[in-house]
């Protein structure tokens, strides 16, 4: 394969054996072309950041109702460089998702969920779960009136959940109602029990991606069933070494998004908003981003469906749809052409759905 | 990375060493803030603080107090004056206490004893406990640090 | 400063009661007046010293519930009004429905506490009853009230926490002493309280509660017919509303002063203008202080000049500025001093003094205010603000002395606070600068890596391809 002499191995890389996990990881390839292929790189490296800033804030941080808003004031404009840590741990998670679900979607569209890659699939998606799950806690930490609007409202929607909606209600309260205990609770998950989970989760994804390596190519129609097996065996040219070529190319991309996440981190004015009185009325109850889809259907959908409530039935429909989509590599196994069409209407609806939301 | 290359060393040299400088020039810039996160500096000290009425102190009172942050002995003699001290022995920074029944003021660490101007009459202290400054103002008493 | 004062109070009570009890003037029914004169029999000064020493109203008289000897059972059904609730007369019948609301309507005072009579006879031979007296006159009403509200043993044991004695102060007021001297316009217990359906003081339908105090007062002293007989002004209300204290009054200040505030509420007397300043003092208690060490306090003593309220003015005082003081045309030193020379040039030093300082103040504020909408934050700020606002305080308080010696010291605590805050401002400013300096280096030096970065995976790749 490669026809260069192994080097002299340096002090350093005698000591840890280097030599033998490069010519391991040189032995990996990765694909040539596609930016698709350095999507699930930069979330990893997302995360890498929101732990590393994350971190930071913790040491300020004060997890109660009396004092969250106060800390977070006082980590924006006292401490040094606290404001570019905030905006770095902010805007780094807004990208993450991104990222994450821009990774779920290409997925989708080439079909790469398709066996064997049931586990990766399988994981990713509890990653995605998680994600979500830690961008909530995230708004509520800094209790400002509009995280106290989305406490309650994400709570109340949670509530609808099937089976275990009353279950998820009072977690996420941390009793009944949002009161301080909610934002305890939320602290607790945002920075242990769901960044632990996490990185557990990501271990196995990658794990599972180094013992089946994922397709690069699309797979061809169905019915061709020679075509899809020339097409999805990689040849020696569509391929480069994981380490170093693909790493170095995965790094340049990383220091790309670190200089966009930074840049706006400086520039772009993320207020914090005022302090949460549960007194006042509420605003700021637009959910983030990604949530606008979902938004836009709880905010037009009728009173009742079906003689359910309205909440009740698109949270439980929604559910529905969530248990498709896990599914999926067990009911398409070979990678119908279908599911492509599929993803991209659903991308198409949702982005349609955003944009109403937003009008 | 290959010794073997016989074409253009100088370039990938030059390519290489800016890889590692530039990626240790980046390392000390993202670490900078860090550091700088990590110890805010100092806050403007929290200054002279209310400790109590008059009537609270009785002559014969020693009283455990917090000033500037920290802990502070207030001593009213059966004269009925005041004296404050710094409740932090001198020795290793342990916080000290009043002894009733020797009538003094003791460090439980390492056995360090104080008299009641503050002195280190014994063990390892090596020096008097700093002496705070006492202020009665219509009878609310204000301890505060000299100077 | 209060104790000789309401001894002379009292003392002045007491020959006043006497001087009226003896008046023939004095209208009253024949039982009331044979009371009365029971009461003063030892005499004129007897009776002085007995009200003096707080005891006269325990003395029985007229009215009140030292002659009750009513069975309790009989008490508790208050007969009267369970018969004259049934009256189809709402002459009859309101005073019975009013009476249960209000504060009397407790069975050990009753309708007989102040009307006498029998209630223990559920017929109409209660009213035939000894002393019953269905319609007091206007000169009575305080007597009757004083009954019970000047006798503390038996206060007491209604509520230990009720205040005792203002029927005597009522009597020291001019109201009382027009009331007692049978003029039936001036205010009696029952026109600012309410007859029947007398409601604490807390209450906020109560009149006399805190809210509805000013309008109570200006229902009668806005009434330019009702005034003219007394020669008063009827625009005290309208100036007040207009005045710091009425304003902020409105925002809901529980410290703004009410007419109450100044005039006082049962011994409500307008205040001399020798002592008007300790009207003021009570709550202004440093500019007092310093305004007696200035030259005025004897001046206006000696030309009989209402001392703050010739600068202030009363009820119409605005909020205070630095521009009263000075030489320029609509300066108040000037409404006395305009010829004057050395005045005229104290005036000049104390604007310049004052005017300085508090525009510097200003400055800093707004300095400070800017430093926030900027996004800077400063640690420092609210101490700092607080230092700047504490010191125009004091130079506030000073400013009365009329002495430039007296302001250097403010002044000069004024500047050191406002250099504290423009070297915070400063300060948080500068270290905004290195940030954004070290947020550009830092940006490019992330541009630097990744562009070695790529350069590196470009070469790598076309070795590759070269090697191929």
């Amino acid at each position: 394969m490669n026809a260069e002499q192994p080097r002299k191995p340096g002090w350093l890389s005698d000591r840890l054996g280097w030599g033998g996990i490069a010519a391991s990881l040189e032995r990996h390839r990765a694909p040539r072309r596609g930016f698709v292929f350095y999507l699930g790189g930069i979330t990893l490296f997302l995360l890498l950041l929101q732990v590393l800033s994350g971190v930071l804030l913790v040491l300020y941080y004060k997890p109660d109702a009396a004092n969250a808003h106060a800390s977070l004031e006082r980590i924006v404009g006292e401490i040094p460089y606290g404001d570019l840590v905030r905006g770095v741990h902010a805007w780094s998670s807004e990208f993450f998702i991104a990222f994450l679900l821009a990774h779920l979607f290409t997925v989708v569209l080439r079909r790469s969920y398709r066996s064997p890659q049931e586990l990766s699939w399988l994981s990713g998606l509890v990653a995605l779960f998680i994600g979500v799950g830690l961008a909530f806690t995230g708004t509520i930490l800094p209790w400002s009136q509009k995280a106290y609007a989305q406490a309650r409202v994400g709570s109340e929607i949670a509530h609808n959940v099937p089976f275990l909606g009353n279950w998820l209600y009072r977690l996420l309260r941390g009793g009944t109602e949002v009161t301080s205990n909610t934002l305890s609770n939320a602290y607790g998950f945002h920075v242990a029990v769901l960044p632990a989970t996490l990185t557990l989760i990501v271990g196995f994804h990658l794990f599972f991606l180094s013992r089946k390596p994922a397709a690069i190519s699309e797979p061809a129609d169905d019915d061709d069933d020679a075509e899809a097996s020339k097409a999805s065996s990689a040849t020696e040219a569509d391929t480069i070494p994981l380490y170093p070529d693909f790493l170095l190319r995965q790094a340049v991309v990383w220091v790309g998004v670190l200089v966009a996440v930074m840049t706006l981190a400086i520039f772009a004015d993320r207020p914090l908003g005022a302090p949460a009185d549960p007194r006042l009325s509420s605003t700021g109850a637009m959910p983030p981003w990604y949530f606008l889809p979902f938004h836009q259907i709880v905010r037009s959908s009728p009173r009742e469906l079906l003689g359910i409530d309205g909440p009740k039935f698109i949270v439980g429909a929604t559910c529905l749809l969530g248990l498709l989509v896990v599914v999926l590599p067990f009911l398409d196994r070979k990678g119908s052409k279908l599911v492509a069409w599929a993803g991209w209407l659903v991308l198409f609806v949702l982005i349609l759905l955003a944009t109403s939301a937003l009008s | 990375m290959s010794n073997d290359e016989p074409k253009g060393p100088p370039r990938r040299d030059f390519l290489g060493i800016a890889v590692g400088g530039s990626a240790a020039v980046f390392a000390v810039a993202a670490a900078y803030p860090v550091a700088r996160f990590i110890e805010p500096g100092t806050r403007p000290r929290p200054g002279p603080a209310v400790v109590g009425k008059l009537i609270e102190f009785p002559p014969g009172t020693v009283r455990s107090v917090m000033v500037d942050d920290r802990p502070a002995l207030v001593v009213r003699a059966q004269d009925g004056s005041f004296r404050a001290f710094s409740a932090i022995c001198t020795h290793l920074q342990c916080v000290v206490g009043y002894s009733p029944e020797r009538n003094q003021i003791e460090c439980p660490c390492h056995r360090g004893v104080y008299s009641m101007d503050g002195l280190n009459i014994g063990g390892p202290p090596p020096r008097p406990l700093e002496e705070l400054q006492v202020t009665v103002n219509e009878g609310t008493i204000i301890v505060s640090a000299v100077g | 400063m209060r104790s000789p004062s309401q001894k002379l109070f009292a003392l002045v009570a007491g020959v006043f009661v006497a001087a009226v009890a003896m008046s023939p003037a004095r209208a009253v029914g024949p039982e009331g007046a044979a009371a009365a004169s029971a009461s003063i029999a030892p005499g004129p000064s007897a009776s002085a010293s007995a009200s003096a020493s707080g005891s006269a109203s325990e003395n029985p008289a007229a009215w009140g519930p030292q002659g009750r000897v009513l069975p309790p059972a009989m008490d508790a059904t208050n007969s009267c009004v369970a018969c004259h609730i049934t009256l189809t007369d709402q002459k009859l019948r309101a005073p019975a429905k009013e009476f249960l609301t209000s504060v009397h309507s407790d069975d050990r005072i009753g309708c007989a506490g102040c009307h006498h009579g029998d209630p223990r006879d559920p017929t109409v031979g209660a009213h035939k009853a000894v002393g019953f007296d269905p319609h007091p006159t206007h000169a009575e009403v305080p007597d009757m009230c004083a009954a019970c509200h000047s006798n503390a043993s038996f206060m007491r044991t209604i509520n230990s926490r009720l205040p005792i004695g203002e029927p005597e102060l009522y009597r020291l007021s001019l109201h009382g002493k027009l009331t007692a001297a049978g003029d039936d316009q001036a205010p009696n217990c029952a026109t600012c309280h309410g007859k029947h359906d007398i409601l604490g003081p807390s209450s906020p339908k109560s009149p006399v509660n805190r809210a509805n105090i000013a309008t109570l007062c200006s229902g009668c002293h806005s009434d330019g017919k009702r005034m003219a007989k007394y020669g008063l002004r009827t625009d005290q209300f309208s100036r007040w509303e207009k005045s710091v204290h009425g304003k902020a009054f409105k925002t809901g200040n529980p410290k703004a002063p009410t007419c109450i505030g100044c005039h006082g509420a049962h011994a409500a007397t307008p205040p001399e203008a020798s002592s008007v300043g300790h009207a003021c003092g009570r709550c202004h208690e440093e500019e007092l202080a310093y305004f007696e060490m200035g030259p005025h306090s004897k001046g206006f003593r000696k030309r009989g000049l209402a001392e703050c309220v010739a600068c202030h003015s009363n009820h119409d005082v605005q909020p205070a500025s630095s521009l009263m003081v000075g030489t320029t045309a609509d300066a108040t030193c000037m409404k006395c001093h305009s010829k004057d020379d050395k005045p005229r040039k104290i005036a000049d030093e104390l604007a310049d003094l004052l005017r300085g300082a508090r525009g510097r103040a200003a400055e800093a504020r707004a300095m400070l205010a800017r430093a926030r909408e900027d996004g800077l934050h400063i640690a420092g700020a609210p101490y700092a603000l607080d230092q700047i606002a504490t010191a125009e305080l004091k130079l506030r308080g000073v400013v009365h002395t009329l002495d430039p010696a007296r302001l250097q010291a403010p002044v000069a605590a004024v500047d050191k606070a406002v250099d504290e805050a423009k070297r915070l401002v400063d300060d948080a400013a500068r270290t905004r600068r290195l940030e954004r300096h070290g947020y550009y280096a830092a940006l490019g030096i992330s541009c630097v890596l990744f562009l070695s970065l790529a350069l590196k995976s470009f070469q790598l790749d076309r070795r590759r391809r070269d090697r191929s």
